[in-house]
């Protein structure tokens, strides 16, 4: 670039930045250098370098399927409990439980490390009500992280699911705008039924930025008595790493669900 | 030493709040010159809201803020009123900040028991000056540190005298976060487990020194009770005009910020050794043109860190019309202050935070029932887990 080029571009840049701001215009350069993409821990090391933004990502959808006996509401409740904590370990932010299964238990909430005092759970019934919910929930902008357990029990009102296909693109935007996660959790849904357009949360996969599926391999024992459970996290999509991965996971209950590394 | 310290909590919020009884239950925040929170009350502290935010950005953490902006002629009168009351027994006073300063006591009292007849008068004075609700709250000792950690510990209207053979024990079991140290310096304490005064005052010298620096070193002897900084005015804390030429002449920011902040770096640095920082800069520019313009910038903390002065610095000039290219750029430090201890930002009390549960499920209520409640556990040891706990409404049923 001539000097005389540059020069006109330093002025028209200096107009720009003294009118609207310094921040107003930025060199390229300084987006590439971006920080690494806000994220919530999973609390467990294996599956966090699975995922490619150490752990779920902050300002968007996770899916988090598998059967039941799986570790996918052991993950979601070891989520909220990280989702709750600041960069120094202290409890700081509050996290919304909306239980349509009505399973949860106070004791295991508590075991999984989740402060009790800082979890708001609410129990709707199931219809188009539930998703607005969801939606005034994000937009009160205190919670950091808000679970919906399960879209399996939501899909049970036709109504509900058209209602939450239609706003998942608002709820999206929420998202962005105020910095939160909302992780859905859902049953595992043969191939087949995407193939022939029957899969009722075929949009939430598709919008999604995050899905890990969970399956148990076996239970751990000690003797005769059930000590935790083995599953394998497989991630089947992420919007930052490709192909198909996979990380076991250890859960083991003695007095607090523990994370037990595999790797 | 004996120096007194005389600190008004809240002194903005409580002084806006004396002219307009209605704010008083209201989360209100009051906005600087430069429109950013200035002063924030406990209630809108519990919802999120902290000093030197952005005014959207505080309605956004509590929609029902209150932001009003900051009385300055108000404050300064009182501030006036403060001081003059201070210094009616023509000892030196040094002013830090609104609704805080320290008196030099050495020449008239140096005991507990002499102070406490003159800190009551003193107190008894204020108190007839400023109001009921601007009553103050004393502190004593032979350093201006311990003198301001036994002000903060004493309520408004009471005084807190510290001995000097009880220094030790009464910083012992005080959190570290008193001490006006970096974020970075505070979160590797944190690490090491090192959570009070006691515990820091008892760490190796030489291990203070060779990880924190100056800074620390400073701050470790605050944290034994040896404090000898003296009281004086803050006249004497101004420095003269510096003049930064800009050659060439320059007509875009960055250069122009460069050459400031090159010039700023080492009053910054010195400052920051000695754990204060500046509270009001005069920033004048000199145009090519002929014309200049000048401007103060004031913090509402005292600041030291280079990173925060250039923001300011920025925001500054970006605020300014320049005519043509600039020629030069002067700056005069006005006041300066001792660095503001992080404690309320950088360990936050969890239950300030955490009161929006409550308000989030009776917020919602209204549209959804009452269909919020918290996990509470009830009977932790039980033997069926499915009685450890319970599902506690949020919200009482109309029904």
């Amino acid at each position: 670039m001539s000097d005389a080029k540059r020069r006109r571009l330093e002025e028209a840049v200096a107009t720009v930045q003294q009118r609207h701001g310094a921040q107003s215009l930025r060199q390229g350069g300084e987006f590439a250098r971006s920080p690494s993409i806000p994220h919530i821990s999973t609390g467990f090391a294996a599956l966090d370098a699975m995922t490619g933004c150490h752990g779920v990502p902050l300002a968007a959808v996770s899916l988090l399927s598998g059967r039941t006996t799986s570790g996918k509401l052991t993950v979601a409740y070891k989520l909220l409990a990280n989702a709750q904590r600041d960069l120094y370990g202290n409890v700081a932010y509050p996290v919304g439980l909306i239980d349509l299964s009505r399973t949860a238990d106070p004791d295991y909430l508590a075991r999984c490390g989740i402060h009790l005092d800082a979890l708001l759970v609410a129990r709707p019934q199931i219809g188009p009500q539930t998703i607005q919910m969801v939606g005034d929930l994000l937009q009160t902008r205190r919670l950091r992280a808000v679970v919906v357990d399960s879209l399996a029990d939501l899909a049970t009102d036709r109504s509900a699911l058209r209602q939450l296909n239609a706003v998942l693109g608002k709820l999206q935007q929420i998202l962005r705008a105020v910095g939160s996660t909302l992780i859905l959790i859902d049953d595992p849904r043969p191939p087949w039924l995407r193939w022939l357009n029957l899969d009722p949360s075929n949009q939430v996969r598709w919008c999604a930025a995050l899905h890990i599926e969970m399956q148990r391999e076996q239970w751990l024992r000690q003797g005769n008595a059930v000590v935790g459970y083995r599953a394998q996290a497989r991630l089947l999509k992420s919007r930052w790493v490709y192909g198909l991965r996979s990380a076991p996971v250890e859960i083991v209950f003695n007095g607090t669900v523990q994370a037990r590394e595999t790797w | 030493m004996s120096v007194l310290c005389c600190h008004i909590p809240d002194f903005s919020i409580t002084l806006a709040c004396r002219q307009h009884p209605a704010w008083r239950d209201q989360p209100l925040a009051l906005l600087g010159p430069d429109e950013r929170v200035w002063a924030v009350s406990t209630v809108a502290q519990r919802c999120g809201v902290q000093g030197a935010m952005r005014a959207p950005q505080a309605q956004i953490v509590c929609p029902e803020v209150l932001l009003r902006p900051l009385d300055v002629a108000a404050a300064q009168a009182e501030q006036s009123a403060l001081l003059a009351e201070l210094a009616v027994w023509a000892l030196p006073v040094e002013a830090q900040g609104w609704g805080m300063a320290y008196v030099d006591l050495h020449a008239v009292a140096k005991s507990a028991h002499v102070v406490q007849p003159l800190a009551a008068e003193l107190g008894r004075r204020l108190r007839h000056a400023l109001g009921d609700a601007l009553q103050p709250a004393l502190g004593w000792d032979s350093g201006k540190f311990t003198a301001r950690a036994a002000a903060m510990q004493a309520t408004p209207g009471h005084m807190r005298l510290v001995d000097k053979a009880d220094e030790v024990r009464f910083l012992g079991p005080l959190p570290i976060t008193l001490l006006p140290l970096a974020r970075p310096h505070l979160q590797q304490l944190h690490w090491l487990g090192i959570r009070t005064l006691g515990q820091f005052a008892q760490l190796p010298a030489t291990a203070i020194w060779q990880r924190f620096g100056a800074a620390g070193k400073l701050a470790q002897r605050w944290a034994q009770g040896r404090d000898d900084r003296p009281v004086c005015a803050a006249s004497s804390q101004a420095s003269p005009p510096v003049t930064v030429p800009i050659d060439p002449p320059a007509g875009l920011l960055q250069p122009v910020v460069e050459a400031t902040m090159a010039s700023l770096r080492p009053l910054l640095a010195e400052r920051a050794a000695g754990l204060e920082g500046v509270r009001r800069l005069r920033i004048t520019v000199s145009f090519v043109t002929g014309g200049a313009s000048a401007g103060d910038m004031t913090f509402v903390e005292p600041a030291s860190e280079p990173s925060r002065v250039q923001v300011a610095l920025v925001q500054h000039l970006c605020s300014l019309r320049w005519p043509s290219e600039v020629q030069s750029v002067q700056w005069a430090l006005l006041e300066a202050g001792e660095l503001a201890a992080p404690q309320l930002t950088l360990f936050a009390e969890p239950l300030l935070r955490l009161a929006p549960i409550a308000a989030i499920a009776q917020q919602l209520s209204s549209r959804y029932g009452p269909l919020f409640s918290q996990p509470h556990l009830t009977n932790p040891t039980h033997p069926v887990p499915e009685r450890r706990g319970a599902l506690l409404a949020l919200v009482d049923n109309p029904l």
